[in-house]
């Protein structure tokens, strides 16, 4: 029996993957849990309308590399237009140790946050400065350009404390006289990272996108070179060579300020004329440091500003409420909607059971399998996705059921009525979930922030729905249709439609079933 | 009993809307204008997330009341924020971003935090700036328009266009009618609801596409339209899936209600815009789609042609002698129509035996 085969081997090969889920769920392989559900940090920023991919796929090397060097564990980042959208469930992954009669903070990179008296204290402090450093390191815009410097100012300094800094109050920061294009030509008083010494620096002379790559090294002690240490070389593009052979040459022996984003990262010492369109960058350089700055010559050489469109923070509390609330309307719902598939379609009804327990399975496997390589996190948008879709499956089985009950009423024996009905019934099927398809994949490219968790959820449930229904529930039901003692069984929901084309009057509607 | 049989699908509902159509459409034009007074005469009330704006939220302990708070805010020159203090000791303050504070907005969580006796983690903040929310209506939109070029450009290609033009009919009734109710009640629109909105538009073709499928099997070959007339057809496409579309809706608003009871706040918006948009959506798929389809269709010379020979083959059937007898005893609405089609022999229904059980 060539079909029969057929369809245990389907049947069979959907119990393999039902089964693969289960152990995967069972070894560890579950959801990755997005912020709303767990708790965390979430920051989108936006650039200005139009620009182009490449220059956001720049910017979005640029802030990983920066979140990544700033040790915050398991940034996830996606960009959505013009938007970049910036999480950290579970932000405050760091670790308290108890020191003694203290308890110890240190972030999820292992540098030290200080020591509390008490746990809460404690917590307080890793959660907050979570926070803190990922807005911090989120507000810079990543804007490089390099000034002449004029003259320092150290905090030993006479007038230190009367120098203003420009434009440092926040209110000041948005308007248009300190936008970027506005200090170009100033002359401006900055601070440096540590927002210690003032830096009286002359005008822009040359902005990070004429670098065109720089690298960090380690110089070793040689004849030239007396210190060793971690220095960073860098390339002009050939325009930005010539322009920079200019600079140099005049600004010999002086200091040229590094400045990311209105803050001097670095003044090094002009040794030379460069005129290669290449040189390096001394100071006393950590490795990091060094790293640090070749990563921001190299991504920082985007002229775009960001702006922060949104910033969301739950607590973990919240988010596991919100979690159990999910979950409980799940499971509210689909013990509802199984139910009155049972009281409906009866025997039918359990068949959808079985399919439906399936297809919940292997949704939850996929999501999982998606958290762990494609870094996609369940939020509270995509477990609405998830439910919204309990309806599309539940549907795909009434309408095969109700096409089974037309054929039969039609005079069809259940037996034959099924294939026919099964084609038909795909064909609607098919075109029905095409839609939702369509629609989950449109939300998908165009949306911004959870609306995509619910587009992509609503899709690949909605896909898994067409999987489930051909290669489960077909079979299925074709093979209880070749059992003569389970389709005349009373319970079974098909002999309602048998007996029932047409009503016959009077009597025997009642007994009609 | 009926309703019974017929929910249990041993009969056809025998519902006459195609031939009631202009009742249906008057109901549906007033389901819009009613709509349209909740859209454009109320004034909708749009979350932080498209205003702009601070959402601070986070359990209280000490029994505060908005005054406590007002006065914390106060000190950080934010004595214009609204607060709420919910009964479960829940405190949520909504204000101007806190962005531009730098450093400051650490203190002002802090002191917050500290004056309702929580730990500082126990806070949520949502922070938005003022142009996000112009954003997020701009690629709903966006979606919107793509969204319905390429279904109407599916639907033209699988099915016909005219079915595309009907269905898009259905949706906009949907669409109109879910933002409606949804300002009527005076819910808060958040990004939620956008996303509500728009898996309603699926949802509203999904159910329009499964009659259209049928009315479509049904057309492909010319012999029941010669029969019956095309709006006949659809008459009988339409109670044919009747019982699908009453379960489907059923189906999908058992996980929603379930959202709306257990939910969350933002959850419960959701939930909500979903409801009516998919009660909208099957009452539209049935009472808007498929007439105007109807109607759309009558008008082609061919299928009016047929209505003409129908209707003249009833006038002759009515005086001549019974000698047409196998030529069911048509009645001028559609209605008896759809009762009497489904025996394939054409006999008029009520006369045939129970069919057999066959054992095979």
């Amino acid at each position: 029996m060539k079909p029969v085969r057929g369809l245990v081997i389907s049947v069979l090969f959907v119990a393999a993957l039902v089964t693969a889920a289960v152990v995967g769920f069972a070894t560890g392989t579950r959801p990755v849990l997005g912020l709303d559900l767990e708790g965390g940090v979430e920051v989108t920023l936006t650039a200005p309308e139009g620009t182009p991919p490449d220059v956001m796929a720049r910017a979005i090397d640029n802030i990983r590399n920066r979140v990544d060097s700033f040790g915050v564990a398991e940034p996830q980042i996606f960009v959505s237009g013009v938007n970049i959208e910036v999480q950290l469930p579970g932000l405050a992954r760091g670790t308290i140790e108890p020191r003694g009669r203290e308890f110890c903070v240190a972030s999820g990179s292992g540098v030290d946050l200080g020591c509390f008296p008490t746990r809460d204290e404690a917590e307080a402090r890793l959660q907050e400065t979570g926070q803190d450093r990922l807005l911090e390191l989120i507000g810079t815009t990543a804007r490089l350009e390099q000034r002449e410097v004029l003259s320092v100012l150290g905090p030993g300094d006479p007038g230190f404390a009367k120098q203003e800094v420009t434009c440092s109050a926040p209110e000041e920061r948005l308007t248009e006289a300190c936008s970027f294009d506005a200090l170009a030509d100033r002359k401006v008083w900055f601070l440096d990272r540590d927002g210690q010494a003032r830096y009286h620096l002359g005008p822009v002379e040359i902005t990070g996108d004429r670098i065109a790559e720089a690298q960090a090294a380690y110089q070793t002690v040689s004849q030239t070179n007396l210190q060793a240490g971690w220095i960073v070389t860098f390339r002009l593009t050939g325009e930005g060579a010539d322009e920079f052979a200019d600079i140099t040459e005049r600004l010999v022996g002086k200091q040229l300020a590094i400045v990311l984003d209105e803050e001097v990262v670095s003044a090094p010492t002009i040794e030379e004329k460069i005129a290669g369109g290449s040189g390096r960058i001394t100071g006393s350089f950590t490795e990091r440091e060094a790293k640090d700055l070749a990563t921001v010559l190299n991504a920082g050489a985007l002229p775009v500003e960001l702006t922060k469109s949104e910033v969301r923070t739950v607590s973990p509390t919240l988010g596991e409420e919100s979690l159990l609330q999910g979950l409980l309307a799940g499971a509210a719902g689909l013990g509802a909607l199984a139910l009155y598939l049972a009281f409906y379609y009866r025997l039918l009804g359990v068949v959808t059971w079985l399919g439906m327990a399936i297809w919940a399975v292997l949704a939850l496997g996929i999501v999982s399998l998606l958290g762990r390589t494609a870094g996609y996190s369940l939020t509270l948008a995509g477990v609405a996705g998830l439910i919204v879709s309990l309806g599309i499956t539940a549907d795909s089985y009434i309408v095969f059921y109700e096409r089974l009950k037309d054929e039969v009423r039609h005079g069809k024996t259940p037996r034959s009525a099924v294939a026919p009905a099964f084609a038909r019934a795909w064909h609607t099927i098919v075109a029905a979930d095409i839609v939702t398809i369509l629609a989950a994949g449109v939300l998908y490219a165009l949306a911004v922030g959870s609306v995509r968790g619910f587009a992509l959820t609503l899709g690949i449930a909605t896909g898994l729905d067409m999987f489930v229904v051909y290669f489960f529930k077909r079979p299925t039901v074709f093979l209880i249709s070749r059992s003569n003692r389970l389709m005349n069984l009373r319970g079974f929901g098909l002999s309602s439609g048998v007996a029932a084309e047409p009503v016959p009057a009077g009597p025997i509607a009642g007994g009609a079933r | 009993m009926s309703f019974l049989e017929t929910f249990r699908g041993h009969q056809l509902p025998g519902f006459d809307i195609v031939g009631q159509r202009r009742r249906w459409f008057a109901f549906s034009g007033a389901l819009i204008a009613l709509s349209l007074v909740g859209v454009l005469g109320i004034r909708l009330e749009f979350s932080i997330d498209f205003e702009g704006g601070a959402l601070i939220s986070y359990p209280d302990s000490r029994g505060l009341t908005a005054e406590d708070v007002q006065a914390t805010l106060a000190e950080f020159g934010r004595s214009g924020a609204e607060v709420q203090v919910v009964g479960g000791g829940e405190i949520t303050i909504r204000t101007s971003s806190l962005n531009e504070l730098g450093t400051e907005r650490t203190d002002l969580l802090d002191a917050l935090a500290e004056q309702a006796g929580s730990a500082s983690e126990d806070m949520s903040v949502q922070d938005v700036g003022p142009t996000w929310g112009g954003q997020i209506s701009r690629k709903a939109f966006q979606g919107l328009i793509i969204f319905l070029v390429l279904v109407s450009i599916y639907v033209a290609f699988r099915f016909e266009w005219k079915m595309a033009v009907a269905a898009q009919a259905a949706l906009a009734h949907d669409l109109i009618v879910t933002a409606g109710i949804y300002g009527l009640v005076g819910r808060e629109v958040t990004p939620a609801t956008v996303i509500a909105i728009l898996t309603i538009l699926g949802y509203s073709l999904y159910d329009t596409v499964v009659i259209f499928d049928r009315i479509k099997e049904h057309t492909v070959s010319t012999a029941m339209i010669a029969k019956e007339s095309y709006a006949g057809v659809v008459s009988i496409s339409l109670n044919e899936t009747f019982m699908r579309s009453v379960n489907t809706s059923l189906a999908t608003l058992l996980p929603i209600t379930a959202l709306l009871l257990f939910g969350g706040t933002t959850l419960k918006d959701f939930a909500f815009a979903l409801f009516v948009g998919v009660l909208s959506s099957t009452y539209s798929s049935l009472f808007v789609a498929s007439p105007v389809l109807a109607v759309l269709k009558e008008r082609e010379p061919r299928y009016r042609q047929v209505r003409a020979r129908i209707q003249a083959r009833q006038a002759a059937g009515r005086t001549a002698l019974r000698e047409v007898a196998p030529e069911p005893a048509v009645v001028d609405t559609a209605a008896a129509r759809a009762t009497t089609r489904p025996t394939p022999r054409g006999r008029p229904s009520g006369r045939r035996p129970p069919a057999k059980r066959k054992r095979r």
